[in-house]
């Protein structure tokens, strides 16, 4: 299989835990000793609250961490699954899950890698799951939704012209994201939707990160072609 | 070997968007190409402007279905899901086994006593009435049968117009064969109460007896 089975066979609550007695997941590079970002400072400084029982204290900071990353969170989510709902589902329930296993968070990599490989992983189930209702159901009306959330929206901006042709870009944008192999797929969210580098990749996912260099520029390639450019 | 026929290939032009986009110092060689050849600057530019464009939709599309109010539900839904984590789960505590098991037994020997008493009760009727009157006990179910076309002919009669629409339309013998079926349904089909049946008066013969 794809990327899918790399990332969820490193569990997320165990993976710093793992990379910290290995020194790095399999086939990625250890990241070089960086100073630590403010996310990870404080994502240490809740497990210190969780483990000393003050959790009135640990959840008011984890607010913080919230709002850090929820922006880039959720448009990971959103372009993953292509739901707003279950987009939204699966934030929180990323950010419910850290809380959960902060405890075994170690600070040998970024809190962002650790926060990520989380939330990719429910992602990935949630396709999953999706798909296996898929079979089973009919798919709900896409367009019927569309207008749905359009008519609650009340958007100003743009006139009707343009959203529509806004829309028709997006929804071809992402059925050609959809249609890369699951290990490009991945690859390309993380490092263009998720602003990860690289190297954060090749850590999440354990692929080698000349490895997650070539998946990405494929994955580019393939939809420069799909979407009528220069492929 | 970075140039293609003297220009950049387009891996290492992507090489050269990734490395200015994270902020990785970029390939010497490949720099110095992008300065001079201007065909590779508008071929780097296209691979930029399309990751941009892609981004941009992903993040307009992103920022319509997530509005500030939204993010601020989803981080209040958030910390209301965090209040119950680490806290353990209320458990209720039922009544202890010493009471629960007298009053099952109390609750449960009553009915069966009183079932008891109601068989034996039963029992005994049935036997005493078969011991005062056993030719009505042994009546059988034919003779009831029988006895019941006498109950419809008792009836009122009918009106002479509809009494010859009737006698056109039903024979004599369809008839017999209706009451028989109405009464075969009416009747008991449990064969252990039949024999009760055949000695309770019924309520419809009673009635057709009066009239």
């Amino acid at each position: 299989m794809s990327d899918h089975r790399k990332v969820r066979n490193a569990k997320p609550h165990q993976a710093p835990a793992d990379t910290a007695q290995r020194g790095a997941p399999r086939g990625g590079a250890p990241l070089p000793p960086a100073p630590q970002s403010d996310d990870t400072r404080l994502a240490i400084e809740i497990r210190g609250l969780v483990e000393a029982g003050a959790m009135d204290e640990a959840r008011e900071r984890f607010t913080d961490l919230v709002a850090m990353h929820q922006r880039r969170a959720v448009r990971i989510a959103f372009q993953y699954l292509r739901e707003a709902a279950e987009a939204d589902e699966a934030v929180q329930d990323a950010f419910v899950k850290v809380f959960t296993h902060i405890a075994s968070y170690r600070e040998a990599w970024p809190f962002e890698v650790w926060f990520t490989r989380i939330l990719i992983n429910g992602c990935l189930d949630r396709r999953k799951s999706r798909a296996r209702r898929e079979r089973w159901f009919v798919a709900a009306d896409e367009h019927g939704q569309e207008s749905a959330t359009e008519s609650t929206g009340g958007r100003s901006g743009p006139n009707p012209e343009e959203r529509l042709l806004a829309r028709e870009r997006r929804g071809k944008l992402a059925a050609a994201i959809d249609r890369l192999d699951g290990r490009q797929r991945t690859v390309f969210m993380l490092c263009h939707y998720g602003d990860c580098s690289p190297r954060e990749v090749s850590a999440m996912t354990g692929l080698n990160e000349s490895t997650v260099r070539v998946h990405l520029f494929r994955a580019v390639r393939k939809l420069r072609g799909f979407l009528g450019g220069k492929p | 070997m970075i140039l293609h026929s003297g220009h950049l290939k387009d891996d290492h032009l992507f090489e050269c968007y990734l490395a200015a986009r994270t902020g990785e110092e970029l390939d010497p060689r490949a720099a110095e190409h992008l300065a001079d050849c201007g065909e590779c600057v508008d071929r780097y530019d296209e691979v930029v402007a399309f990751m941009n464009t892609t981004r941009q939709e992903a993040d307009a599309e992103t920022d319509t279905e997530f509005t500030a109010e939204r993010l601020l539900v989803q981080q209040q839904q958030i910390l209301r899901r965090l209040e119950h984590v680490h806290r353990s789960a209320r458990v209720i505590t039922f009544p202890g086994r010493d009471t629960l098991s007298g009053s099952r037994s109390a609750g449960r020997l009553t009915p069966r006593w009183l079932a008891a008493a109601a068989a034996a009760g039963l029992f005994i009727g049935v036997a005493v009435g078969g011991y005062f009157a056993p030719e009505r006990f042994h009546r059988s179910v034919a003779q009831v049968v029988a006895d019941r076309p006498m109950a419809v002919q008792q009836r009122p009669a009918a009106p002479a117009a509809v009494r010859v629409n009737a006698a056109q339309e039903d024979p004599p013998d369809d008839d017999a064969f209706l009451i028989e079926l109405e009464l075969a349904l009416a009747r008991p089909h449990t064969r252990e109460l039949q024999s009760f049946d055949a000695m309770t008066p019924h309520v419809r013969d009673v009635n057709n007896q009066e009239r």
